[in-house]
């Protein structure tokens, strides 16, 4: 069951994203989330809710896309039309939850907060992984750069911004946030970077 | 003698000739506006401060562009011979240049926009009128595409070198550098490659962050962009990515000197060792833009002013002295490719010298943002990486047939070294008397410098321009496989 | 000290040129074993090397001696005070009168975009500069040596009248009228 067992070459042009458990990790997180004791702790500060329980939210989604076998991800992402629209739809659903105002909503309106547990994975995690080993070195540093100068941008707007943007949380919380945001944009890039500094054989892994 | 074995040097791409084509028009055009603006300052002409102004614009952002796909070309073509590059990522990047290039032009021709090609924050969003935030943002707008363009040609130029090599610490030599490994270093061209590889993608990005948040900031101006951080990013992006062009221009004399002089250029470690140190001192030598910024913090400027002395070391000792090392009594054999390579060397070098004296911080404290500034460099940009990429035009062009060079590009190499040589000396010596740089109206004590220099500029024009006609009239040759090396102590 | 900076520059540009017109004057016979060439290049490369160092080295230390930015902790209670404030396209100082032979701080910032403070002397030689940013207050302390009319011109381009942003201040004697 686990990937471990698979015969250990990798595919001759698909990189094959060995390694973690997906299968476990698909149902563990969920669950672990979704206790009232976890979604208190993760949304009682804006920097925690957007920056830790979303992208876990998202890594479930991905985690279960990867546990399904190779064929059926590459059928569902042929259905789809490749990994360009699977780049849109998450691109599109992640900017969505950015918005401050979407925080807000899923504190207060229970049906947005579901919504939350359902989108993130199926919209951005899971796209993510059917998109992912389509993509050659281009696509995946384009998206890697991308992301993470408008993770700057985005801090940038979290702590420039003159008005509190979302009522749940104060103002501290949201400069706080923004920090978060600038300093996980350097750290993306720059461990983009190492990664092409890297030998083949581990840069290979870490993919 | 020794057997000379006439070696096929490939022909050009198509994709390589047309970014060639263009980056020469769109040069002689910029050269047109600069030429304009010294005969504005000198008060041989009188086209008013609004023209100058979106002149200056569009000179500085077009130089910068034609100077990122001439290096970029020229790369891509020796690059290419040892590694496999996309063209329709190459051809891709030409597009979008084109495009960002139309939506500058319509920002600054059409909108008024005269921000300066450094666009720097909050100018573009405080016209006092005089240009729309609509304009302004065509114009970011058009930076933004254009870096997207170069954004993707680098990653695969990235992926190339890395299909090869494997990572760029393999790439950059290390394992012969810092280890034992027997094996043999990369080429020089790989080794330049993936220096302006790395620091450009660098750049790019920090270029992308500022570039979005000024955009935003235009519209919705209560979204402040601090205006020392703004600066810094800006001018680590424009730094980074004008000095990269130099170091990929650079690979046409790794790879073009050799040829004519039969002598190999080796990826020796301490060839290695200058190229790794290049690549981190190119990225902090930015803050010497801003020695003037006492907001700074102190040790950064401070690391400006070192960086700036350290970084004459691998352009004087390993480049420079490497080709005077190929050349000297080699029997090369001159012709305009080797004559104008050769003179690039001697135009970067000599041009890191006003840079690094400036760069001193007592020195920048009464000469920063005078005419100092253009002054040096337009030394290391016109008669160094400009220079490099004449050299390479002419290589490209030469055929089987026509080895020898005619009158009139021996006249115009004669003509375009003194006067480029003037033009710079008259841009320094205004400098000097404190000449201040971007006026478009001269203090009467300025302008006697003002018409030597327009003279020159214009002198710089002509030559350039036979470069250019020369170039096109070859086009057809420049593409064939053919021996372009006339070869040192032939009889040919 | 601009002056010195040309003709170190010409000096070291022509230094440059010498040696390259020397290799070319020397390129025209080919001497066709380049390995003891190569390694007496090599051998002189080191001794260029460390000539680079022994007087780049200590040019770069001696000039970060006395550098212009401790004005900033300046407690000078004596000194004179202009409050300069660049606006798109003048400059706003709080006073145009100064003494001569006492040191005067400028408190430099901008109401808009950057502005570039460059104080110029009677013989139109820049004497003093520093950067005027938008949320930024940059000191700079000046003594200014001779009696006349000073004016300060702006050093960073900030749009259209930016050739025409002129201010003047007059220095007048010292105190006392000792003349040294």
């Amino acid at each position: 069951m686990s990937r471990r067992l698979a015969d250990g070459h990798a595919p001759a042009h698909r990189p094959r994203i060995a390694g973690p458990p997906w299968r476990p990790l698909a149902i563990a997180l969920p669950v672990a989330l979704a206790t009232p004791w976890m979604r208190g702790w993760l949304e009682s500060s804006m920097s925690l809710h957007m920056l830790v329980q979303m992208p876990l939210l998202a890594a479930a989604g991905f985690a279960a896309a990867m546990a399904l076998p190779a064929r059926s991800r590459e059928a569902i992402a042929l259905c789809v039309g490749g990994a360009l629209p699977c780049l849109l739809v998450a691109s599109l659903a992640s900017m969505f939850w950015m918005i401050p105002r979407a925080l807000d909503l899923a504190l207060s309106e229970p049906t947005l907060e579901a919504a939350k547990f359902v989108t993130l994975p199926l919209l951005v995690g899971a796209p993510l992984a059917l998109a992912w080993p389509r993509l050659g070195m281009l696509g995946r540093g384009f998206v890697w750069t991308n992301f993470a100068s408008m993770l700057a941008v985005l801090g940038w707007l979290y702590r420039a911004s003159p008005l509190r943007a979302c009522n749940a949380y104060p103002v501290s919380d949201q400069r706080e946030a923004g920090e978060w945001l600038i300093f996980l944009a350097i750290a993306t890039f720059v461990g983009w970077l190492a990664t092409l500094f890297a030998a083949p054989s581990s840069r290979q892994r870490m993919r | 003698m020794a057997a000379q074995e006439t070696t096929i040097d490939r022909g050009a791409h198509p994709a390589v000739l047309a970014y060639l084509c263009i980056a020469m028009l769109v040069l002689l055009l910029m050269m047109v506006f600069g030429a304009l603006m010294r005969m504005e300052q000198a008060e041989f002409i009188a086209m008013g401060p609004m023209w100058f102004y979106e002149l200056m614009t569009l000179h500085g952002a077009g130089m910068v562009g034609v100077a990122g796909i001439a290096g970029i070309a020229i790369l891509w073509h020796f690059l290419g011979q040892y590694v496999r590059l996309s063209a329709p990522v190459f051809v891709a990047n030409l597009v979008l240049f084109v495009a960002g290039v139309a939506m500058i032009l319509a920002a600054v021709l059409g909108g008024n926009f005269h921000g300066g090609w450094t666009f720097l924050h909050p100018l573009p969003s405080k016209s006092m009128g005089t240009w729309s935030p609509n304009a302004a943002a065509l114009f970011l707008g058009g930076m933004l595409v254009i870096g997207t363009g170069f954004l993707l040609l680098h990653l695969d130029i990235a992926r190339a070198i890395l299909a090869r090599e494997g990572g760029f610490g393999r790439a950059l030599g290390w394992p012969q550098l810092f280890g034992r490994a027997e094996t043999a270093p990369p080429p020089p061209t790989i080794v330049a490659a993936t220096m302006a590889t790395i620091v450009n993608l660098i750049g790019i990005v920090a270029g992308a962050a500022i570039l979005s948040m000024m955009l935003v900031n235009l519209y919705f101006p209560d979204f402040g962009v601090d205006a020392l951080l703004a600066k810094n990013l800006i001018y680590f992006f424009g730094h980074v990515f004008i000095n990269a062009t130099i170091y990929m221009a650079v690979i046409a004399v790794y790879e073009i000197l050799p040829r004519y002089t039969q002598r190999p250029w080796k990826a020796n470690r301490v060839f290695l060792a200058s190229w790794t140190a290049s690549t981190v001192l190119v990225l902090f030598i930015y803050p010497h833009h801003l020695l003037m910024d006492f907001a700074m913090p102190k040790w950064m400027l401070v690391m400006g002013h070192v960086v700036g002395y350290l970084n004459t070391f691998p352009i004087l000792v390993v480049t420079a002295y490497g080709g005077l090392m190929l050349v000297y009594r080699s029997g090369i054999r001159w012709d305009m490719a080797s004559g104008l390579l050769f003179v690039s060397l001697f135009g970067w070098s000599a041009g890191v010298m006003p840079a690094f004296i400036d760069g001193t911080i007592p020195v920048n404290y009464v000469m920063h943002n005078t005419l100092w500034v253009p002054g040096h460099f337009h030394t290391y940009l016109l008669l160094g990486m400009m220079t490099m990429v004449f050299g390479f035009l002419y290589y490209i062009g030469k055929s089987a047939r026509e080895m020898r060079e005619r009158l009139v590009d021996r006249a115009a190499f004669a003509v375009f070294v003194v006067a480029t040589l003037g033009f710079t000396l008259s841009f320094l010596s205004s400098g000097r008397s404190g000449a201040a740089r971007r006026y478009a109206v001269h203090l009467p004590e300025w302008v006697p410098y003002d018409r030597i220099a327009s003279v020159f500029a214009v002198l710089v024009v002509a030559a350039v321009a036979v470069f250019a006609t020369r170039f096109l009239l070859r086009l057809p040759a420049a593409s064939v496989d053919a021996p372009r090396a006339t070869l040192a102590g032939s009889m040919t | 000290m601009q002056d010195t900076a040309w003709f170190i520059s010409l000096t070291l540009m022509g230094l440059l040129l010498a040696v390259f017109v020397f290799v070319w004057s020397q390129s025209s016979v080919r001497e066709e074993d380049f390995t003891p060439l190569q390694k007496r290049a090599y051998r002189l490369r080191a001794r260029l090397f460390w000539a680079l160092v022994l007087t780049l080295g200590p040019a770069m230390l001696y000039n970060l001696i006395d550098l212009p930015y401790a004005a900033a902790d300046a407690r000078e209670r004596d000194a004179q005070v202009i409050d300069a404030v660049g606006h798109q396209w003048y400059w706003q100082l709080s006073r145009n009168e100064v003494r001569a032979g006492e040191p005067v701080l400028f408190r430099v910032t901008s109401a808009d975009v950057n502005h570039g403070f460059g104080v110029y002397d009677t013989g139109s030689r820049l004497v003093a500069q520093t950067q005027a940013m938008p949320g930024y207050t940059n000191v700079l302390r000046h003594t200014f040596a001779q009696p006349g009319k000073y004016r300060v011109l702006c050093l960073e381009y900030c749009g259209l009248v930016h050739h025409n942003m002129i201010a003047e201040i007059d220095v007048v004697e010292a105190r006392g009228a000792a003349k040294e």
